[in-house]
């Protein structure tokens, strides 16, 4: 099982929320890929979290230079529209592409997608969230769709990708622990591998992961950001967004070697 | 001249490679040129995406032809992932495909029918010196299809998925297969690199 820091960027920041919302600016994304890559993640998720609203893309770049000193896999989305989208970033350096708004839209685009490239270079990725019954989000999250998300899900894996990530935003940057259930009806789905992202905050919530299903990786961000940020801090070039509060020294009650910690935990229990 | 030439047939992570190429500094180029492919010290043939539709643009290049004439040199040749497969006899993905044919072998479906997709550790055959020292190190792999040698003598490094045993890496004289992506290992990987520097 992979452990794999996600990076949501958004123009020139790395910034994290809760449910999605009320984002906070943590500055250069470039140090963090940096960090987590010594600390020995698995592979990297870089997400450009407005890509796919402002139909804009400036991932390339980040891209490319985080690209040259690390050499882990690199998955990266945001804003991914069709072939051209999809061959520029992995022009770029990414390793594989993932993209949910788009598919949403126009679910052939996966099809052709996946005929271009080979299923294991395409990735869906899934924003979901309770609403009596839980239901999928496009646009990270901002606007809720009429799809269940047990049908998409089925959906999807017939269409072939080689993995999907599963976003729970009602634990999004909660550090609550992830939703259990959502994990369960993944396992009981899906027989193509899948990431659960959302909700990490203690080493004890891998073990509950665990009981429930078993997913390919363990996608974390705010968990790592919080702690990376207190050795980086002096470092990131923040110059626009919220981040207000990384000057207020607040405490972030966050742990050391997370990444190798989690893994010791997985490898007692797997 | 360059120490690298990583062969471009549209198909694979060709960044990557570079990266890695230019990290160990090694003075590579992604090219599909020949002149430049046969005055090179060594190849890599990177690979993602299906044997058929990869071989088919090979053959439109008229790279195999080149593959094979730099290979009478006996200089460095180093297939990854897809790339690796290619140089084996046949495949099976999509129908059945001929491939370059400088290892005796076949490429198959993995048993379980699905994508390995993740970090497995390689153990490796006997004292096939350089990737001793990667012995038991865990190395990336993505790929739901597997190579079967002819000679066992080729070789070279086995991991598993899901219980089931299968080969990892190949060698033969100037001839290295890797079903990983070195480049996507980490420091482990980054070793291939170096020895790649090392013998060319």
């Amino acid at each position: 099982m992979r452990i794999i820091p996600k990076i949501d960027i958004k123009g020139p920041n790395l910034v994290k929320g809760i449910h999605l919302e009320g984002l906070r600016a943590f500055g250069n994304p470039k140090k963090f890929v940096q960090k987590y890559y010594k600390d020995g993640a698995d592979e990297i998720i870089i997400h450009d979290i407005v890509a796919s609203l402002y139909e804009r893309n400036n991932l390339y770049e980040l891209i490319s230079s985080s690209s040259k000193n690390m050499f882990v896999p690199l998955t990266a989305g945001g804003g991914v529209r069709g072939i051209k989208d999809v061959r520029q970033l992995l022009l770029s350096g990414a390793d594989r592409v993932f993209l949910n708004s788009a598919a949403i839209k126009n679910p052939t685009v996966l099809k052709k997608l996946i005929n271009e490239f080979g299923s294991s270079t395409i990735v869906v990725s899934i924003e979901v969230a309770k609403v009596e019954n839980y239901f999928c989000f496009k646009d990270f999250g901002r606007e809720k769709t009429n799809l269940k998300f047990q049908d998409w899900l089925k959906k999807v894996q017939d269409f072939g990708p080689g993995e999907i990530i599963v976003t729970s935003i009602d634990r999004d940057g909660t550090k609550k622990g992830f939703d259990l259930r959502l994990t369960e009806i993944c396992s009981k789905i899906l027989k193509i591998p899948f990431m659960i992202n959302g909700g990490f905050g203690q080493i004890s919530h891998i073990k509950q992961l665990l009981n429930a299903g078993k997913p390919s990786a363990i996608v974390i961000g705010g968990a790592l950001h919080y702690k990376a940020i207190e050795s980086l801090k002096s470092d990131l070039e923040l110059s626009e967004g919220n981040y207000e509060y990384l000057r207020a020294q607040s405490q972030f009650n966050s742990q050391d070697d997370l990444i190798k910690k989690i893994k010791k935990c997985i490898k007692k229990y797997v | 001249m360059f120490d690298v030439a990583i062969v471009d047939y549209g198909y694979g992570n060709l960044f990557s490679v570079k990266c890695a190429c230019d990290y160990v500094g090694l003075n590579s180029t992604i090219t599909n040129n020949k002149k430049k492919i046969l005055s090179s010290k060594s190849i890599i043939i990177p690979g993602v995406g299906s044997f058929s539709s990869a071989m088919k643009v090979i053959k439109k290049k008229k790279l195999d032809k080149i593959i094979l004439e730099f290979n009478k040199s006996k200089k460095p040749i180093i297939g990854i992932c897809l790339g690796m497969q290619l140089m084996f006899s046949k495949s099976f993905e999509n129908g059945v495909t001929k491939g370059l044919n400088l290892f005796k072998g076949e490429v198959v479906k993995l048993n379980t029918n699905k994508l390995n997709i993740g970090w497995s550790k390689i153990s490796c055959e006997k004292n096939k010196n350089f990737i001793k020292l990667l012995n038991l190190k865990e190395m990336y792999f993505i790929h739901s299809y597997k190579v079967k040698t002819d000679d066992d003598r080729d070789l070279l490094a086995l991991s598993n998925f899901k219980k089931e045993i299968f080969c990892a890496a190949v060698k033969k004289d100037n001839l290295i297969g890797l079903q990983f992506h070195p480049e996507k290992s980490g420091n482990d990987g980054i070793e291939i690199y170096k020895y790649l520097k090392k013998i060319i």
